[in-house]
């Protein structure tokens, strides 16, 4: 199992939703860490702790992206863990709102 | 002889228990009184945080991310950083069913008020988002006053 840390591995400072408008948005980290080992059938740990906060187009690109990208809602909370501590929770709380709401948009994987 | 020095002896333990236990409960009832008063102002930084991420959002989706310029930058940072801190306050203060109940319109808020084209350069105004933004800001004022009053009292608080 693969641990993955935003602050430690990705940006201390996450941004926006897209790539194309810069650094540390929510679809180049679901792009380069995320969709890479779920591709893998690999379990990953994500650990939400210690970055200067989340924007919620962040988090919804990045998390409930991956469904819309196609992977199915059981595979992600089958593969993906999260781990968060203190007002991180909330996060945490949010990430799995937004996969469980988010429409499937591609049925490849 | 004996016996006077017994009633002495039980005398000063007397006093000594005495005066102890005044000073436990004395103790006891100011702490108790501290915690109640931090768990006031923590329902009082809610509420004020929330009503900030209220009127930082009026200043934010009312204008495009080119009409604010370097405005445009310091509100995201100030909205996600009320936004945390929101999260913050209620980690610490609540805990089981009341936290969730706050956690969902947390939640709610922070996907109207740093959802959609939120950090887009491109992002263009949202107005009709506002209203949404200030109805959970209300309905999450309400959740914490009510998960306030329900918070267990400490006794001789």
């Amino acid at each position: 199992m693969k641990t993955i840390s935003i602050a430690d591995d990705f940006t201390k400072y996450p941004g926006g939703r897209y790539k194309k408008h810069g650094k540390g948005s929510g679809e180049e980290f679901r792009e380069d860490f995320l969709v890479p080992n779920l591709e893998k059938d690999e379990q990953i740990i994500v650990v939400l702790d210690g970055t200067a906060g989340y924007s919620s187009s962040f988090l919804e690109e990045a998390f409930g992206g991956l469904v819309r990208r196609g992977f199915g809602r059981d595979r992600v909370h089958q593969l993906l863990k999260i781990r968060a501590d203190g007002a991180f929770k909330t996060y945490e709380t949010m990430i799995w709102q937004f996969v469980d709401t988010s429409r499937s948009e591609n049925l490849a994987h | 002889m004996w016996q006077s020095f017994s009633t002495v002896v039980l005398a000063g333990i007397g006093a000594f228990i005495a005066n102890f236990a005044a000073k436990f409960i004395e103790s006891w009832v100011r702490r108790s009184q501290q915690i109640e008063t931090q768990r006031d102002a923590d329902l009082h930084e809610i509420v004020a945080t929330v009503k900030l991420i209220g009127e930082l959002s009026e200043k934010f989706w009312t204008k495009s991310a080119a009409e604010l310029g370097t405005e445009d930058l310091i509100l995201q940072s100030h909205l996600k950083a009320e936004q945390h801190h929101l999260a913050e306050v209620i980690a610490e203060i609540f805990s089981g069913t009341d936290k969730w109940d706050c956690d969902i319109q947390v939640h709610k808020l922070a996907t109207v008020a740093t959802g959609g084209n939120f950090g887009e350069p491109d992002r263009e105004a949202e107005p009709g988002r506002l209203a949404e933004i200030l109805i959970t800001v209300r309905a999450l004022t309400r959740e914490a006053k009510k998960g306030r009053r329900r918070l267990k009292r400490r006794l001789m608080a």
